[in-house]
């Protein structure tokens, strides 16, 4: 089928008109045949004027864009030297930001010179998506092909430059002119990474790649680089923040190596970690003190909040006056050099709370004895706790542990609650009572299970009924800091005694 | 039926006077064959007859004077007869030359008659009218004949006789639903009377009520059947239009009667026709679409407005491009759909007429095979149809015509239009370029298995169009007798008794593999099966009276009376089977006992006509014409005070004046021809539902309990619609008949017009059916043909027809009416047109945020917030001033009614070849380009069009496309004028190239016939869509809305006719 153009209809009335005017000169037959000609030649498919609209900028693609584009030519030039023309000829839509030809020439020549930096320098220009200089956001993160995220505030703010004009557009994205080149800055590890030499405490946090915190961390070290994330190459990362994370910007207190000794000091008594061959007290003393040190959040110096408190709930006071120099900006987030952060011991040694529902296991009955209960108490609080009503032998045992203990005293405080065993005839919840066994080592050689090593037993202690109060349970020294893994709670002594607990709070004493 | 007792004794009464006339009659005949015998009252004329082309004298034309006297031409082309005065009307018939009429006018000598091949002249055109065949020249209705003798054996051969009759008429407008197989077409004559009854006019095939209802749902998408296109335009003889005066018909004659006469038995000697046609189907011009990397960019703009940061965006499988990592060749194809989908195709056609017989028993035999196949691939309608017409003569009184056909059809079809999921057409538009078809491995690799739905949930053509199959296997018998017994010369009595039975089984399947899965109410569906049988059954009775007679050779009376019935039976059954084990389980009963579904319609009514009517006029000058028609129908509803049958009486009244027979006229030698019409009458439309008028009750499913529950609020006034169609028309033939045309004005008031009222809520019901609208049409249709070159050896024919209507809906009771197709919204409103596109006015996009800002415009989301338009949003006109853009502001935007619809001709012959061009053009109506709007809608994974690449990307980008959003959450893409487009064109419609091949005495060959046929060869359009003429419903509310069915498209053919 042929289309015309519909202006040849409007040929055709019109002739036809004049067909039956002249109808009788016979003079029909040439006008036909010179309309049908006519209509034959202006034969074009109604879609040609609807396809091409006459706008030029959607006929080429981002590269020929910028390339065609004077002012910025110098940075097109440096798209084809790296081979990033070719990505932005394709069909995927790609926001540029493209430095001024003047911009471009007061970037560091080093930049320039080195192939892999310029190709990181370039991509750092270029990111997937369409971004308008309008947009519903006021600001808003834009990841670069340099897998670098760089902040576009307002309309005119990429980074540390300013948009010169903006919104030119092409078939497969828009660029943006801006004065000033966005050249790629280092993260906070990477800058970590640089100041091992100088900074005692950048030296320490990367030997954490080599010595293992905790034993799960030396596991997920020996998996081949890249098989797991990064994240995990080193225990700092792993544990507190992973400041190699481009994604998230964080803050971190980078001690001078003075206030940092001061402060690991500080830390040493509480972390004795010695066995017969290593004495790792001196690590983990550098661990406590750093972990407390990094947050997930860029604080700019205007933001920066007067108190802070590190992912382990250890709270403590910015002192500004401490701050060395200006705060350091990096590509995910900000680095401060102090010249000491002072916590406060009381701040620093938390207590540790064990949860009653929180057992990893038992022993003199049976599993299915243990009730989880989700209660409100009379103050209209929620909580959850574990009893044992009933077990049906003597001295049900059921097993805690702790994490990260100190190597220093603790006093033992629990809230127990005793509010079941109600019959028709029992109308108040009977006494009962339970102990706390610390520490030991179970080791069954047949049939027999042995105990060693308890550090202390607790109790037997009274549970009182319908009291919600913390109640003082005993104390006991540890002189190992670390993990204790069994803390057993023990039924009272008939097959029917019950055991009760909402938590366990472990206070350890300052010395 | 006490009432029907007492209207016959009325309808006796009135005829008693004509009984009476008929008494009286008799003793004239007598009188005046005494009087021819003495032949003393005779004048003598003298006259020329000349063949019009060779201007040749012409010997042995018969001549006469009817029921007077004849004579013959001599040699030299003279000839003289008596006439019994000189307002005579002279019958000049002759072999190879049409019959025609020739007044005396007062003159005794020098008569020069001209006469012209048959079938030239439309003035001589015999039109099977319900009152009786009668002469074009003395009708005094608005009726257009086409003889389909001229152009029948050069025709396409996948035309049917619906779209045969497009361009050939004025006042008929034929839209083809579509370019599939054996697709039917949306017929109504000068514009529409009805909102909600059908607008399609009787059709009458050999005197019976022929039924085109489609009935049943069809559960072949968008597939509508449509029985007419059964009937092969090479058994037609003729058909007559009647535009009013359609009144016998009763309630069945608001729309006009379409009269169709197959081959009449007619031939003493055995003829035979063998024709044989092959001909090339070629594929529609492609759409322009995205290619695969404009498609890509396009969905990481749309993927991004979606809320996908940019590494999720980068993540897409189809946004590696990495070259051989896994997916990379799955998403790094360039496939073009369209190719997969439409295929050029061959048709091809065999067709035997033989017709011969004797003075007692004369035979008219037919048998056809077609194979049209479409131009999507797989579709075709194989069509074996056998006719026989016969004509016997019993005894001297008594003869029978016998028509009967029968009628087998198997077309193989897929679901057309907005079935997003399974429609190959719609899936080759949308589906992703970079997509292969076949399964492709990691390593480059293609297999043979087709690809299944891909990441963005779309199913494959290809697949559907191997593995599913969709066909529609039907049958018709139609037939009838027709017995006449002549009482006298001037009585007869004649019967007709008719059967038509259809039946239409249709099945498809739709396999699971390459198939987006869908919701069924309890399960995922997988695959889907279907199967539906529809019959109908109908009884057709039509028994009448006629006294035809001339009195003193002035006074012409013809008086029918008469009564028809008809009962009709349709039934539907149907059950949908899904969730079949595997594709190669392909029935219903194989899907999931717990899934099926089955389901079936019934339907059942009957219809009674009495009518009369007469026609007079003296010495063929003045006419006058008279119908009387009373109803009674099943459908209707009983009256609410009394109770009793309603009866419809229809009447009409029609009169000519032959002014170019007057005496006065015989010096104005150019006019040859000059007729004024006038008529006025009534006619009804029953289409109102058959229980409409009845209150019925419907089963429901209540948690797995049965129960029955009222279906409607029954009005037992319901009763048929009433158009009142007055007409006023001058025919005319000027210059030796060289150039004759009419002109006729005309207005249809529809009174009693059923609507849709709406109803309180609080009964349970949205509406109930009554008859409350008024509606008015007026128009006007100008027909032209000229012989403007006229040599012996080149002849060059022009015609020209145009139609113009305008319609006024004058009353509806229950305010505007606002109706949805295919995402068009129409409107209907008293004072406007009826059923206009009412959408959102648009003007461009906004090029900056600041611009939009500056408008404040905004649009209130779903949630309720109020959002305001931004760069690249489109601007659309706040009408009512309120700020926000909502369906308030909606406005009129277009008319899918044309201005003018029509055609021209363009004949030539050169001694034996012959040039014959039919366009056709409609100018002025608007279409919603539906397919478009998903084509350029930018809101989901669907392909776009090129002109998508125009898309608002940044700000003060200047341009008419707004951007892409995932959603359109601003509406940029809503009903608006945006998709409004000029639908007017002009198109070749046929181009036929004939040559009559020298047979060079061959006695045994009567003639050899070369033809070369292209069809829809040129379209003029503006119109973006595939083809600017398709019609996807029978309903007025749904017309130029463009839901993507198959577009017509351009075939060549060449064919071979023999005669022996």
């Amino acid at each position: 089928m042929v289309i015309a153009d519909i202006n040849s209809i409007k040929v055709y009335k019109y002739k036809l008109n004049q067909v039956k005017m002249t109808l009788l000169n016979f003079n029909y037959k040439r006008l036909l045949v010179s309309v049908l000609t006519i209509a034959l030649v202006s034969c074009s498919s109604p879609w040609d004027d609807r396809e091409d609209n006459g706008d030029a900028n959607l006929g080429v693609t981002l590269n020929e864009a910028i390339s065609n584009t004077t002012e910025v030519s110098q940075f097109g030039k440096l798209l084809v030297q790296t081979g990033y023309d070719k990505v932005l000829a394709n069909s995927k839509t790609y926001t540029v930001f493209a430095p001024t030809n003047e911009a471009l020439a007061k970037v560091d020549p080093a930049i320039l010179n080195d192939p892999e930096a310029l190709k990181k320098f370039v991509a750092n220009h270029i990111a997937l998506n369409s971004f308008s200089s309008i947009r519903k956001a006021s600001q808003e993160k834009v990841q670069m092909l340099s897998d670098k995220y760089l902040i576009f505030k307002g309309s005119t703010i990429i980074d540390d430059a300013t948009i010169v004009t903006a919104d030119h557009y092409a078939a497969n994205g828009v660029f943006h002119v801006i004065n000033k080149a966005l050249t790629v800055k280092m993260n906070i590890w990477q800058y970590v990474n640089a100041h091992t030499t100088t900074s005692a405490m950048s030296a320490y946090l990367v030997s954490l790649k080599e010595f293992s915190i905790y034993k799960e961390d030396e596991i997920k070290k020996q998996f081949p680089a890249g098989y797991l994330a990064d994240s995990l190459s080193n225990s700092y990362l792993a544990n507190v923040y992973n400041l190699n994370n481009e994604k998230n910007s964080y803050t971190l207190f980078l001690m001078e190596d003075d206030g940092f000794n001061a402060e690991v000091t500080k830390m040493t008594p509480y972390l004795t970690k010695k066995s017969s061959t290593i004495d790792s007290t001196a690590v983990y003393s550098k661990y406590f003190t750093t972990r407390d040190l990094a947050f997930p959040k860029a604080y700019t110096k205007a933001t920066l909040p007067t108190t802070l408190t590190s992912r382990f709930g250890v709270q403590f006071d910015v002192d500004k006056t401490q701050i060395v120099g200006e705060p350091i900006q990096l590509s995910n987030g900000i680095i401060y050099i102090m010249k000491k952060v002072d916590i406060t011991l009381e701040k620093r040694l938390l207590p540790t709370r064990i949860e009653g529902e929180k057992n990893w296991g038992n022993a003199n009955g049976s599993r299915n004895q243990i009730w989880y209960r989700d209660k409100i108490d009379p103050f209209g609080v929620l909580y959850n706790d574990m009893t044992v009503q009933s077990p049906g032998s003597a001295s049900f045992a059921i097993y805690y542990g702790a994490k990260d203990l100190y190597s220093t005293k603790y006093k033992v405080y629990w809230r127990a609650i005793n509010d079941f065993g109600l019959s028709a005839t029992v109308l108040v919840p009977p006494v009962f009572q339970q102990s706390l066994r610390i520490g030991g080592k179970i080791t069954t050689t047949g049939t027999t299970t042995v105990i060693t090593g308890v550090i202390a037993t607790l109790g037997p202690i009274s549970v009182q009924p319908y009291f919600y109060d913390e109640v003082y349970v005993g104390e006991f020294p540890l002189d190992q800091a670390g993990d204790l893994d069994l803390i057993t709670l023990f039924a009272g002594t008939t097959s029917t005694s019950p055991a009760s607990l909402d938590y366990m709070r472990f206070v350890p004493v300052i010395k | 039926m006490l009432k029907i007792i007492k209207l016959t004794c009325l309808v006796s009464l009135f005829l008693s006077g004509g009984i009476e006339a008929q008494l009286q009659a008799q003793t004239a005949k007598d009188s005046i064959a005494a009087v021819s015998q003495k032949k003393v009252n005779g004048i003598i004329i003298k006259g020329n007859i000349k063949n019009a082309k060779t201007n040749a004298p012409l010997s042995g034309i018969n001549v006469t004077v009817e029921g007077f006297s004849a004579a013959i031409s001599n040699n030299d082309g003279s000839f003289e007869i008596r006439v019994p005065n000189l307002q005579a009307l002279l019958t000049i018939s002759g072999q190879d030359f049409q019959t025609k009429v020739y007044p005396v006018k007062n003159r005794k000598s020098g008569l020069n008659i001209l006469l012209n091949e048959p079938y030239y002249s439309s003035t001589f055109l015999k039109a099977s009218l319900p009152s009786g065949d009668r002469f074009q020249y003395n009708n005094t209705d608005a009726t257009t004949v086409v003889n389909f003798k001229k152009d029948q054996w050069s025709t396409p051969v996948t035309e049917s006789a619906a779209g045969f009759l497009q361009g050939r008429t004025t006042g008929l407008t034929s839209v083809k639903n579509s370019g599939a197989p054996n697709a039917g077409s949306y017929l109504a004559l000068r514009g529409f009377n009805s909102l909600y009854g059908s607008n399609r006019p009787l059709i009458v095939v050999d005197g019976m009520i022929y039924d085109d209802e489609d009935y049943g749902s069809g559960i072949i998408s968008n597939n509508n059947s449509s029985p007419l296109t059964n009937i092969d335009v090479k058994d037609i003889e003729d058909v007559t239009i009647m535009k009013d005066g359609t009144s016998l018909y009763g309630t069945k004659g608001a729309n006009g009667v379409i009269n169709i006469t197959t081959t009449r038995a007619t031939e003493l000697s055995t003829k035979i026709d063998f024709t044989m046609y092959g001909g090339i189907n070629q594929t529609p011009d492609e759409l322009p679409l995205l290619d695969a990397a404009g498609y890509r960019t396009h969905l990481s703009q749309l993927e991004a407005t979606r809320g996908l940061s940019q590494q999720q965006i980068a993540n897409l499988p189809y946004m590696n491009d990495n070259v051989g990592s896994v997916g990379y060749y799955k998403y790094h194809n360039e496939t073009n759909w369209q190719k997969e989908v439409f295929k050029s195709s061959i048709n091809q056609n065999y067709f035997l007429k033989v017709r011969g017989g004797d003075e007692i028993a004369k035979f008219g035999l037919s048998v056809g095979y077609l194979d049209s196949k479409g131009i999507v691939d797989k579709t075709d309608s194989k069509r074996y149809s056998v006719r026989l017409n016969a004509a016997l003569r019993l005894t001297e009184k008594l003869s029978v015509d016998a028509n009967l056909s029968f009628i087998n059809n198997q077309q193989n079809q897929w679901n057309q239009g907005f079935a997003y999921t399974t429609n190959p057409e719609y899936l080759s538009l949308t589906k992703a370029p970079f997509l292969l078809n076949r399964v492709v491995s990691d390593a480059g690799e293609v297999s043979p298995n087709w690809a299944d739905v891909d990441y963005f949930n779309v199913s494959n053509p290809s697949a559907i169009l191997d593995n599913g199959f969709g066909t529609n296997n039907n049958y018709r018998f139609f037939g009838n007798l027709k017995f006449n017994y002549a009482i006298s010369k001037a009585w007869n009595v004649n019967s007709i008794l008719g059967l038509s039975f259809n039946k239409e089984r249709e099945s498809f399947f739709i396999p699971d593999k390459g198939v987006t899965d869908f919701m069924l109410p309890t399960a995922i569906g997988k695959n889907r099966s279907g199967s539906e049988v529809q019959t109908y059954n109908g009884l057709f009775t039509d028994t009448f009276a006629n006294y035809m007679k001339t009195f003193y050779n002035d006074h012409n009376v013809d008086v029918r009376f008469g009564f028809r019935s008809q009962s009709n039976k349709t039934e539907t059954d149907l059950g949908l089977g899904y969730n079949s084990s595997t594709d190669d389980f392909t029935s219903v009963t194989a899907g999931s006992s717990l899934l099926r579904v089955v389901g079936g319609e019934l339907g059942e009514w009957n219809w009674v006509n009495m009518y009369a009517s007469g026609n007079y006029n003296f010495r063929n000058k003045y006419f006058l014409a008279a119908n009387y028609a009373v109803d009674g129908s099943s459908r209707f509803g009983d009256d609410a005070s009394s109770g009793a049958s309603k009866y419809a009486l229809m009447t009409s009244i029609s009169g000519a004046w032959l002014i170019s027979s007057e005496n006065f006229m015989k010096g104005l030698n150019d006019i040859d021809y000059l007729k004024i019409r006038v008529s006025l009458g009534k006619s009804g439309n029953d289409d109102i539902g058959n229980y409409s008028a009845q209150t019925y009750y419907v089963s429901q499913n209540l948690l797995g309990m049965q129960g029955l529950v009222r279906g409607n609020i029954g009005n037992t006034n319901l009763q048929w619609e009433t158009v009142t169609k007055t007409n006023v028309g001058v025919d005319f033939g000027l210059f030796k008949d060289r150039f004759n045309g009419s002109l006729d004005v005309y207005s249809n008031k529809t009174s009693n017009m059923v609507i849709f009222e709406r109803t309180g809520a609080e009964n349970g019901f949205d509406s109930v059916e009554s008859n409350s609208g008024a509606m008015h049409t007026f128009g006007v249709e100008l027909g032209l043909n000229a012989r403007v070159v006229n040599t012996p050896d080149f002849t060059f024919d022009f015609g020209y027809r145009m139609s113009h209507y305008n319609n006024k809906v004058q009353s509806l009771p229950t305010g505007d009416i606002l109706t949805e197709f295919g995402g068009a919204t129409y409107l209907t409103s008293v004072g406007k047109d009826a059923n206009l596109f009412y959408g959102l006015k648009s003007n461009g996009v906004y090029s900056t945020t600041a611009e939009a800002t500056a408008d404040g415009l905004s649009k209130r989301l779903t949630n309720g917030d109020l959002v305001p338009f931004s760069g690249g949003d489109m601007r659309f006109t706040d009408v009512n001033g309120d700020k926000v853009i909502d369906d308030k502001d909606r406005v009129v935007i277009g008319n899918p009614n044309a201005t003018i619809t029509g055609s021209f001709n363009t004949d030539f012959t050169y001694k034996r070849f012959s040039l014959k061009a039919l366009f056709n053009f409609s100018v002025g109506n608007d279409l919603y380009n539906g397919l478009r709007y998903n084509l350029e809608k930018m809101s989901g994974y669907e392909n776009q069009s090129t002109a998508v690449a125009n898309r608002w990307r940044a700000e003060g980008q200047q341009t008419d496309m707004p951007k892409a959003t995932w959603g359109d959450p601003m509406g940029n893409a809503a009903f608006s004028d945006r998709w409004i487009e000029d639908g007017s064109y002009l198109r070749l419609k046929n181009l036929v190239i004939g040559y009559d091949v020298p047979i060079n005495g061959n006695k045994g060959i009567k003639y050899i016939q070369l033809y070369a046929t292209a069809n829809n060869l040129l379209t003029v359009t503006k119109y973006l869509g595939f083809d600017p003429e398709f019609s996807a419903t029978s309903s007025i509310f749904g017309q130029g809305a463009d839901i993507g069915l198959t577009p017509q498209f351009t075939s060549y053919q060449l064919g071979l006719r023999l005669g022996l």
